[in-house]
């Protein structure tokens, strides 16, 4: 079509669409004359007029308008939940915002939940800043502290968008919390003092933070504080005009980063300073009208030292943000480990402070519990400590002695609450559960349930158990069922100085624990300063999202435990009962699995079938979490009873071993296996470390004495024997092999 | 920083008003990157409730990038006027993309089992982008024909300029911006027409 003048094609458009319908036809007629292509052109023209105003006039609202908040959104909408990218599906969208979008994601492959970010397109376009946040996430990932988030991993997506993989974790940001107005400054202190501890880590490894503010500062149920996205925060959020200057962010930055130039650890002591104001005083200490204003206040204005509270707190307080928010670098902190030493000293100051209100009440609830060692008070609804066992005040001490027991934990059977049947089974499938998670704190050795239950209700203080299973540490707690949430108490007591370690509540519904468990460990063992290798991978889960399912498993063990035909066949019900809820419940299996050899051991079943039904309920296990303990122990208990294949239960058991060093039943169970193939002293050295797992129990010590019998060092297996019966004089089988060995010994007198 | 980048947007806006068309080659992905970004911190400060709009986004952007006390007010409308062909580009993009990943890609291979998972409530569906990707096949072809058309159709749709800010930010009389208006919705009209009706 032949280009036509625009202004004079509209003018006479304007003017037929003005008339009447039956008009225009007579009108065209004369406007365009001989110009057949023109009359075509604006017949046409005329035709879609009307409808186009009635088009385009909602296209604003119903097209534009959506477009640009979907934009906003950015990769927000482009993905949905239940999809899956790579090996993540979408469980949840957390949040999103100029950098991206965050989701809760179920890693298919690991069976865990993590939080996937996806980064603006534009980010993901740019070769160089992709390269750098690579960097950055490599770094960061490196990174393995209870109070920061982890980074497990970058990855790209097909059509190349970048994302990051990071731990999962309930809770909520410092922001919001702080928004609800839910910060004490009790709180304040303790979870600053938690982001120093995670910036004390990280500088040592020359990663700078950048960006540390209460929405990257998340805060887990269990009251754990996590620093989020080190290294990448200002990275991904840095924009092509102009670097990082989020409204929100500006705020927190130092005097010498709004300038935009060189920075190093001590931006991000100021920072943290700066949330520590705000949590304590209410309010931001610079603040601005526009950005200019507040960048000029972040360099050159005065914070208000009025608004912190009065008082020792609020002095101690102050001190800190002096040594933090000093606008030269230099005279701040110089590292995050002396703000650190002083928000501890004032944490201590804190408890102090709190013991004499405490005291009284504390023992007067004490006295109700006769049952429990003790149980704390509890204020509020996270639950912050007050309680105390003993008047001094002196900071925790170890002796020698106690240093060497420091690396034993027991862990004392919860007590329920009420007197209700289910939260008896909860409160002992619980105990067992925390026992095994807090087995893999590398270096600690947590004490076997068998050697823990003689104490549920004896009534013995924690520091004099503490003496009978020579720990250095004892956590002990109640567990209470309401509405289907469970909440549990946990105190962790210092054996030597009879010191409270810490108190913490966690709720959290049935089903929904495993967040809990982690968080209990990773506190446990901050608090023993100990180290957990890499936390995601290792913590196994619960392994189920049915909360039913999950209550049938605790009721199955509970009853196994019994050890008892009935009771087994009991068992056995609630775990087929869990498995129809959750057929992929791992654990689920191999408690069936136990019961079936239990129930065969005691010729409840026929042997071949008992064996045959446990083998494959712990190879189905392994087929759901080849990295599960348990599985293994009960896959090589089978093999080795019924089958009489040694070597491979034997690769079972060391893998069962490797996966859990202090899983005292698969050392005890190893040793076995070793005196069946006349390797002794391998045999008896793990029969000692069950032992040392297992003090109270009299089955590792029968083991011991077994494999010294066969051993023939018959007067070793005597004085085994001996030992065993002092502590229980009606062990029949101890007195069978007594008598074996002494009549090995001939001498025959003794033996009868 | 911020203020070389104002001062930069500033400067090439001043050219723009004495005449200088290739200024706006520069201001142009300035402005861009401004908005693009802005729609993100904008959706993330107004989540919830529905008030994100093109006007509200240019008029942050112009805050942001000009420093009002060196130019006139009508510079505010030969920004507008930029900002406006950004949305296009940025709004158009954004809607091709989409449709690109709706139609194939690893994003949208769902199993079996997430079929059963209830999707995310989607504000912007694929239908909405196809309109938008049909108004800017619909722009270009126009550009081809009439020159300076598809100016107006920006300033009106993507930037929600009135009659008499778009006649200022493109010289014009608002007669003739009107006259050109009236032909362009109509023509734009018949080509997505056209276009949907060769889609079906």
């Amino acid at each position: 079509m032949a280009p036509q003048d625009a202004d004079a094609l509209g003018a006479l458009l304007d003017q037929a669409a003005s008339l009447p319908p039956e008009a225009r036809a007579a009108f065209l007629d004369r406007a365009c004359g001989n110009d057949r292509e023109l009359r075509a052109e604006l017949t046409s023209l005329v035709a879609a007029h009307d409808a186009a105003s009635g088009y385009f006039d909602g296209i604003t609202e119903q097209i534009i308008r959506p477009a640009v908040v979907a934009l906003g959104d950015d990769v927000g909408d482009e993905f949905s939940l239940g999809q899956t990218i790579a090996q993540y599906r979408i469980v949840e969208r957390l949040g999103g915002g100029g950098m991206g979008v965050v989701f809760k994601v179920l890693d298919l492959r690991l069976d865990r939940f993590v939080a996937l970010k996806f980064l603006a397109a534009h980010l993901s376009a740019d070769p160089v800043a992709k390269a750098r946040l690579v960097a950055e996430a490599k770094a960061a990932s490196a990174l393995d502290h209870p109070n920061i988030g982890i980074v497990h991993d970058i990855g790209e997506t097909s059509d190349r968008r970048l994302f990051i993989v990071m731990g999962y974790y309930e809770g909520e940001t410092l922001e919001r919390m702080n928004a609800r107005g839910a910060v004490s400054v009790r709180q304040a202190i303790h979870l600053v003092k938690q982001v120093a501890n995670a910036l004390s880590a990280a500088h040592q490894k020359g990663i700078i933070h950048r960006d540390v503010k209460p929405s990257n500062i998340l805060v887990t149920k269990g009251g754990t504080a996590k620093l989020l996205d080190f290294g990448i925060a200002k990275l991904v959020d840095s924009t092509p005009t102009k670097e990082g200057a989020t409204p929100g962010t500006v705020a927190y930055m130092s005097p010498e980063q709004t300038h935009g130039g060189a920075i190093d650890h001590r931006t991000d002591l100021w920072s943290l300073g700066v949330v520590l104001y705000q949590l304590v005083a209410g309010v931001r200490p610079f603040q601005g009208e526009n950005e200019e204003a507040l960048v000029s206040a972040i360099r050159h204005g005065e914070w208000q030292r009025a608004l912190l509270p009065t008082g020792e707190l609020g002095e101690g307080v102050r001190r800190i943000l002096e040594c933090c928010l000093a606008k030269d670098p230099c005279s701040r902190y110089a590292g995050a480990e002396e703000l650190l030493a002083d928000l501890r000293a004032l944490d201590a100051t804190e408890y102090v402070e709190l013991t004499h209100i405490s005291d009284r009440r504390d023992r007067s609830r004490l006295a109700r519990y006769s049952g429990v060692a003790a149980l704390m008070v509890v204020f509020g609804i996270l639950g912050i400590y007050v309680g105390r066992w003993a008047d001094d005040n002196a900071r925790p001490q170890h002796s020698a002695a106690a240093q060497s027991h420091r690396s034993r934990l027991a862990v004392l059977p919860l007590v329920g609450v009420s007197s209700d049947e289910e939260e008896t089974y909860l409160a002992d499938g619980m105990t067992e559960e925390l026992i095994a998670q807090l087995s893999k704190i590398d270096g600690l050795s947590v004490i076997a349930r068998s050697s823990i239950m003689p104490f549920k209700g004896s009534g013995k203080r924690a520091h004099d158990i503490a003496g009978e299973l020579a720990v250095g540490s004892v956590l002990e707690g109640s567990l209470r069922k309401t509405d289907g949430q469970l909440k549990i108490t946990l105190q962790l007591v210092d054996a030597s100085s009879q010191e409270q370690v810490w108190t913490r509540n966690y709720t959290a519904a049935v089903g929904d624990f495993q967040g809990v468990q982690r968080d209990i460990v990773l506190q446990v063992a901050e608090a023993l300063r100990m180290q957990v290798q890499s936390p995601e991978h290792r913590l196994s889960q619960m392994g189920t999202t049915s909360a039913d399912a999950y209550v049938l498993y605790l009721k199955g063990r509970h009853f196994l435990e019994k050890r008892n035909v009935d009771a087994a066949k009991e068992a056995k019900d609630y775990f087929e009962q869990a498995l129809d809820l959750d057929p992929a419940f791992a654990k689920a299996w191999v408690g069936l699995g136990d019961t079936f050899s239990v129930l065969a051991a005691l010729e409840a079943v026929r042997t071949a079938d008992g064996y045959s039904r446990s083998k494959a309920a712990a190879e189905r296990a392994l087929q759901i979490d080849p990295d599960l303990a348990e599985a293994h122990v009960c896959l090589a208990t089978a093999l080795a009873s019924y089958y009489w294949d040694f070597e491979t239960a034997g690769h079972h058991y060391r893998r069962a071993i490797e996966l859990n060093p202090s899983y005292a039943a698969a050392h005890r169970l190893y040793a076995e296996h070793l005196r069946f193939e006349a390797r002794f002293d391998e045999a008896l050295r793990e029969a000692r470390q069950a032992e040392e797992l297992d003090p109270l129990s009299s089955a590792p010590q029968i083991v011991a004495g077994t494999i010294l019998y066969w051993a023939r060092r018959y007067d070793e297996a005597i004085a085994e024997f001996r030992r065993i019966l002092d502590v229980n004089p009606r062990f029949a089988y101890a007195y069978f092999f007594l008598a074996l060995a002494e009549i090995q010994k001939h001498d025959y007198d003794k033996a009868a | 920083m911020v203020e070389s980048t104002q001062t930069t947007v500033t400067n090439l806006l001043r050219e723009l008003q004495t005449g200088n068309r290739g200024a706006l080659g520069e201001l142009f992905p300035l402005v861009y990157a401004e908005l693009r970004m802005l729609a993100h911190r904008q959706r993330q400060r107004w989540r919830g409730d529905f008030t994100l709009n093109t006007t509200a986004l240019v008029h942050e952007a112009y805050l942001k990038l000009v420093d009002q006390k060196e130019l006139f007010a009508a510079s505010r409308t030969h920004f507008l006027g930029v900002a406006a062909k950004a949305m296009r580009h940025i709004l158009c993009n954004y809607a091709r993309d989409r449709l690109r990943k709706k139609r194939g890609g690893d994003l949208h291979r769902l199993s079996l089992t997430d079929l059963e998972t209830i999707p995310a409530h989607v504000t912007f569906s694929a239908e909405h982008a196809e309109v938008l990707v049909a108004l800017d096949e619909a722009l270009r072809q126009l550009e081809t024909v009439h020159r300076g058309l598809n100016d107006i159709v920006e300033c009106r749709f993507f930037g929600a300029m009135s009659i008499e800010d778009t006649a200022t930010a493109l010289g014009l009389s608002p007669a003739t911006v009107k006259r050109r208006w009236t032909l362009a919705r109509a023509w734009l009209y018949r080509a997505m027409q056209v276009h949907s009706g060769h889609e079906r």
